[in-house]
């Protein structure tokens, strides 16, 4: 007897298709070692020349007060860089029933009234979503592309935008704390600056204030972002120039979604528990009305031929939601056979 | 969201071949025009004068492995189309016109109008979507979620399933229930929409 499984029984090791596996390319490694390089250099420097003085002369709290921050930052440094910014699987090959050539280059989706267009990605083999945009660094399609960061070595996306975001708060707080401190420390020790922790102190200083204005800018551009509910792929591209930006909610929705909604899913590497569901005929089918019944009477038995007179590559098609149908027509069995068994219908 | 569509063969194909000519009878059965016929349901094909041997069926398929038929277990045509099926998959597209949130069309598709009543998956789809509104609540639930990852300098993430995923998995078993209940015996099959990334 026929029958059909919906996937292997119990744990499944199948994860959706991904990228090919692409060659090591060690410069990209470069700029992500320099931060971390300079983010944990500076600060353990800080913390071992400038805080014993800091703690016994000003306040105790001051070390843990920068020690909070410090974490705080690395934290998020950490989740920014590995964290699945939103990639999307490739899409299979059934869902992809037309040939590329043929297939429409965009597709028009309605948002509130604005018209958006959804290009198809030839890598990935679907449309892409509204907000998403395909990496050419990391080769895939990342959900809500923001941009790609050298200094995390990451996209930036749905998943991890909250992360990075806070992670340049946070930096920017760190350095202006770490400059303040020492700066603090050096007008008290005007008279022995030729001391190593002096000139540690200094030098720290330097990197501090060297990296302050960069971060601070790129900081006070995300918050203007996060105001107006825009990704820096969309600000850069001039894309709500002239018109109006469809997925604004208003300034105070636009922040508390960036900081409060919950966490995205990935979807890569999911483990699917897929459970066996029997598909065997007989099949039920559903009542007809009597206009449809009427139909089938007069219905002398002959079916049409199955070529399929749609134009894939009209675009006035493509204009409105419509599902994609592109699969055939399934025949249709009752109209012709009486062999086949009716089942009870519900 | 995918639903697989499974039809099964008529009982009977009947095929008529226009000629009386045996040695064309003969290649008709053994060219690939046969094996395309039985995949294709072969639904509009006319009345069978010369139904092959088993022999033949069974060098026609070796021709084409590809075929999804067991070539052991059928003894005659009827057998082998009984193990042969067609399944076609039909897409339900998102739903974007509220901007990015999660959301299915409720648009009934053309080819499940005589498979299923539309009310039936209307009320599926419309559910599914009440789920994802749920899980992508921003709320009191998800701001005490992300204070709690911030001040545990994220390390909770390891420990606690986030609210998300506890709705995807109510998901899941919501389209298991109802593909056990509704749709396979209706010859349908959902596909949970995470496994395509949410985009269909």
């Amino acid at each position: 007897m026929p029958s059909f499984s919906g996937g292997v029984a119990g744990g499944g090791v199948g994860g959706p298709a991904s990228a090919p596996p692409r060659p090591f390319r060690p410069s990209r490694y470069v700029p992500v070692s320099a931060a971390t390089t300079f983010l944990v250099g500076a600060t353990t420097l800080f913390f071992c020349f400038t805080c014993p003085w800091l703690s016994e002369y000003i306040s105790g709290v001051i070390p843990i007060y920068i020690a909070v921050i410090f974490l705080f930052t690395l934290a998020n440094f950490c989740m920014a860089t590995f964290m699945d910014p939103g990639i999307f699987p490739r899409a299979e090959e059934d869902e992809d029933k037309e040939d590329d050539f043929r297939a429409p280059l965009y597709k028009t989706v309605e948002i509130r009234g604005i018209q958006v267009r959804m290009k198809w990605c030839s890598t990935c083999r679907f449309y892409r979503p509204p907000r998403c945009s395909h990496c050419s660094v990391c080769d895939n399609c990342v959900e809500d592309f923001d941009h790609h960061c050298p200094w995390v070595n990451n996209c930036i996306g749905r998943r991890n935008y909250r992360y990075f975001f806070l992670f340049l708060l946070s930096l920017t707080t760190h350095i202006m704390d770490v400059f303040g401190f020492g700066l603090v420390y050096v007008l008290h020790h005007r008279q022995q600056l030729d001391t190593p922790h002096a000139a540690v102190t200094m030098g720290v200083m330097c990197i501090a204030g060297l990296f302050f204005v960069p971060v601070a800018g790129l900081t006070g551009f995300h918050i203007v972002l996060v105001a107006r509910g825009r990704t820096t792929n969309e600000q850069v591209t001039g894309k709500f120039r002239g018109g109006v930006n469809p997925f604004t909610k208003g300034c105070f929705r636009n922040i508390s979604h960036v900081l409060c909604s919950p966490q995205a899913p990935r979807y890569m590497g999911r483990w699917w528990n897929r459970q066996t569901v029997e598909v065997q005929p007989p099949f039920l089918r559903p009542t007809l009305t009597e206009a449809q019944l009427e139909a089938k009477v007069l219905d002398n038995g002959i079916q049409n031929d199955r070529h399929s007179t749609r134009s894939k590559s009209s675009l006035d098609q493509m204009e409105s939601q419509s599902a994609d149908t592109e699969a055939p027509p399934p025949p249709k069995p009752d109209l012709r056979y009486a062999g086949l068994p009716r089942a009870d219908t519900e | 969201m995918q639903i697989q569509i499974e039809s099964s063969l008529p009982s009977e194909v009947i095929y008529e071949l226009e000629t009386e000519n045996t040695s064309q009878i003969e290649d008709f059965w053994n060219c690939n025009v046969f094996t395309k016929l039985l995949i294709k349901a072969g639904l509009t094909q006319p009345l069978n004068k010369y139904a092959p041997a088993h022999s033949e069926c069974v060098s026609a398929g070796k021709k084409f492995p590809e075929l999804s038929y067991d070539l052991q277990s059928f003894h005659n045509l009827q057998d082998m189309l009984h193990t042969a099926s067609l399944v076609t998959k039909v897409f339900i597209q998102r739903d974007y016109s509220e901007g990015t949130v999660c959301r299915f069309q409720t648009k009934f598709p053309t080819e499940l109008d005589n498979r299923i009543e539309k009310a039936l998956l209307e009320q599926t789809v419309k559910t599914l979507n009440s789920y994802y509104v749920e899980a992508e609540k921003v709320g009191g639930q998800s701001y005490l979620e992300g204070c709690l990852a911030c001040a545990t300098a994220y390390i909770v993430f390891l420990c606690m399933e986030t609210r998300y995923e506890k709705v995807l998995k109510k998901i899941s078993g919501y389209i298991q229930e109802q593909n056990e209940k509704i749709y396979a015996p209706r010859g349908l099959l959902l596909t949970d929409p995470i496994e395509r990334g949410m985009r269909v």
